[in-house]
């Protein structure tokens, strides 16, 4: 009875492992047995058919040659050189990464290996893509320079670079990189059929916001960067689906109209004041208009779109607009041109799911037409989509009762000061 | 000025003796919390040590590229690691046929479980041990001790090491052991930090992380770190051995695996 309690016991500990994501496992070498993976390698790994070991040859052989090129890696010669240059060009991303970072750590690469550095550059790979970053970092054309530097800026070289990670374990800071490369690609609030199809990863574009009104002052959320060169109204369109609404027009405008607004209520308030009632409807439309451009420059504000030059870029925002500045930051996307790679860039913030946009404001603009910052060309001049509301928050009901309160002052205001005159007169 | 206690004397007595003991024991006993670090600087080269790390570089190596053989999202590209999905398929093709009822979505995490076991096996299988220079062969003293299966992130995003089919606390695990090399365990545990970064961003998301695809591509991360971290251990180690390796004989090894390597995974392609 006792052996059969055992075993069920047992069994039941070896499940519950098995159920679980057991991951870093380890496994016993075979004993005694050290191959040569290139021994015979030409004949059974290259014809026609392959031995059913090719794959582990393979492997073995790609670990030896990381190991040997960083046994080479403080020679200079030119046979060295090319070893590395054509290290570059090996299926493993790992062989290419020594071969970069060799590139990286030696002074200016071989006129022909630069076309190669632009490829990891520009790739899917941010390992790979921030090592030709450092390599960028010395290019004698100044546009690159930048974008190394706006690279560098979203991947430093303590997460990927050096001879060992700052910190081991759970605080090692290459795994922590990698970490937050795995999370920027995962794009969890945004489901594969709302994500734009024709659009390729812009790693350089990537960034990590803070996010402390959600409660944790460490919190962050990933901003994952995109390209396309599909028209901009379709691009538009396919956000506005996916939102439920227009987009806010962009920050640079909306900060405009806000400021416009804000003059033009001071003006309406003192003639108000003055006695003059027929500004009265004005200043409760104004109320109501005021709160809509706050509303937009704040949540462009919330995005951090200033920080990362993109205040020509429209956006949306998911859930309520009350939520925006006491929770955390709503799944959101940001589009416009990108000046450093002469594309539309698509931003999409992973922020949490909040259901469909509550639908537009009739108080926002609509976002301006066409020209972008920069010219945008690369997106065949297409005009922006023309909104019939443009906001994808809007106020709860409060904008309006707060309007009414305010017109109701103002009348107040003006009652009591000609009653005011009249009791002077009389 | 304090008058003395009459207990003063007692009290002193037994302040004395246990600052004795743990003299004595400082001396006597290895620390409990100090595992031993295998790369130091200063020592001297050690064949045997160098050839346990490139083995299990070797064998990061072959997994890493194991999970990338079979990523979906890279099995369109042209350049790269020739795509060989016959695990993955095999999976898929495991789990329809013994969940024959099960929706999409619990096929895909099915699949995930029945991957993980294959690879397990795959590696078990064909891994070889490298040849390592001048006939040296591997210090399993160095190793995880036995019965150490590993570190896994679950499904609450809570990190664990695997011994003797049992969970323990990942972070101190190791730490009493006498011989084992403590980078070992760090590299584990950094690899489960990758997986516990997405595991939290997958349960904030309300997304589960263990349907196949995303279990592949969260493994190449993780791995990809294993390698690295595993490489820069080598490179330290070879450091130490540097005086008895040639440029030339490096070179000519180097271009001899390029020479090898490269049509073997143009091909296909």
């Amino acid at each position: 009875m006792r052996t059969i309690t055992f075993a069920l016991a047992l069994g039941c500990v070896v499940s519950v492992a098995v159920g679980a994501r057991a991951d870093s496992f380890t496994f016993e070498h075979s004993a005694g047995v050290a191959v040569d993976p290139a021994a015979d390698c030409e004949s059974d790994c290259l014809g026609a058919e392959e031995a059913d070991d090719c794959a582990a040859r393979a492997a073995l052989l790609s670990a030896e040659l990381v190991e040997v090129l960083t046994e080479l890696e403080d020679e200079s010669d030119s046979e060295t050189v090319a070893l590395f240059q054509s290290a570059t060009d090996m299926a493993d991303p790992r062989v290419q990464e020594v071969a970069l970072r060799y590139f990286a750590h030696h002074g200016e690469p071989p006129s022909d290996l630069w076309s190669r550095v632009r490829d990891f550059f520009f790739g899917p790979e941010p390992s790979l893509g921030q090592a030709a970053a450092e390599i960028l970092e010395r290019s004698s054309d100044e546009q690159e320079r930048e974008q190394a530097k706006q690279y560098l800026k979203g991947r430093p070289r303590n997460g990927y670079a050096g001879d060992f990670p700052a910190g081991t374990g759970s605080t090692d800071s290459w795994a922590l990189a990698a970490g937050n490369d795995a999370v920027l690609e995962r794009l969890d609030a945004f489901e594969p059929d709302e994500r734009f199809a024709d659009a390729e990863r812009l790693l350089l574009l990537d960034r990590f916001l803070a996010d402390p009104l959600s409660g944790d002052f460490t919190a962050q959320v990933p901003m994952a960067g995109f390209v396309t060169d599909a028209p901009r109204s379709e691009v538009e369109q396919h956000f506005t689906k996916v939102f439920g609404a227009k987009p806010y027009p962009s920050l640079e405008a909306a900060q405009k109209k806000y400021t416009a607004l804000l003059q033009e209520l001071q003006e309406v308030q003192a003639r108000l004041l003055g006695g003059d009632t027929s500004v009265a409807s004005r200043l409760g439309q104004l109320a109501n208009e005021v709160q809509a451009a706050q509303l937009a420059v704040s949540a462009g504000q919330r995005l951090d779109l200033e920080a990362m030059q993109c205040t020509d870029h429209v956006y949306w925002l998911s859930g309520n607009a009350e939520d925006l500045f006491s929770e955390a930051l709503p799944r959101a996307l940001a589009l416009g041109p990108d000046a450093l790679s002469q594309r539309t860039a698509i931003r999409y913030f992973n922020g949490e799911r909040r259901g469909p946009s509550e639908g537009p404001r009739p108080d926002t603009d609509e976002p301006e037409p066409g020209n972008d910052v920069d010219g945008g060309s690369t997106d065949g001049d297409s005009p922006r989509a023309k909104a019939d509301g443009g906001c994808s928050l809007v106020a709860s009901d409060r904008g309006g009762v707060s309007g009414a309160w305010l017109v109701l002052l103002a009348l107040g205001l003006a009652r009591a000061r000609q009653r005011r005159r009249r009791d002077r007169h009389s | 000025m304090s008058k003395l206690s009459p207990d003063r004397p007692r009290k002193l007595a037994r302040t004395a003796t246990a600052l004795a003991l743990a003299l004595g024991l400082s001396l006597g006993l290895p620390s409990a919390l100090a595992a031993p670090t295998c790369l130091k600087e200063e020592n001297p080269c050690d064949p045997q040590k160098l050839c346990t790390f490139k083995g299990q570089l070797a064998e990061k190596v072959f997994l890493y590229q194991t999970y990338l053989r079979n990523s979906q999202k890279r099995s369109g590209r042209k350049q790269g690691i020739r795509y060989n999905g016959v695990l993955y398929d095999a999976s898929v093709a495991e789990a329809q046929k013994s969940f024959p009822t099960a929706s999409e979505a619990e096929l895909a995490v099915k699949a995930g479980q029945i991957f993980q076991a294959k690879v397990r096996k795959f590696a078990a299988d064909k891994f070889k041990e490298p040849a390592c220079k001048d006939g040296a062969m591997p210090n399993k003293t160095l190793l995880p001790k036995p019965g150490y299966g590993g570190m896994y992130t679950d499904e609450r995003c809570n990190v664990y090491a695997n011994y003797d089919s049992g969970e323990y606390d990942s972070e101190s695990f190791g730490s009493t052991d006498t011989t084992s090399c403590k980078e070992f365990y760090d590299r584990d545990r950094a690899h489960e930090a990758i997986h516990r970064k997405t595991c939290l961003a997958a349960k904030d998301a309300e997304k589960s992380l263990d349907a196949i695809d995303d279990m592949i591509e969260d493994e190449i991360k993780a791995y990809e770190h294993s390698v690295r971290l595993s490489a820069a251990y080598v490179k330290m180690l070879n450091i130490q051995c540097s005086a008895k390796k040639k440029p030339s004989e490096l070179q000519a090894r180097a271009k001899r695996i390029r020479d090898l390597l490269a049509p073997y995974e143009k091909k296909g392609g």
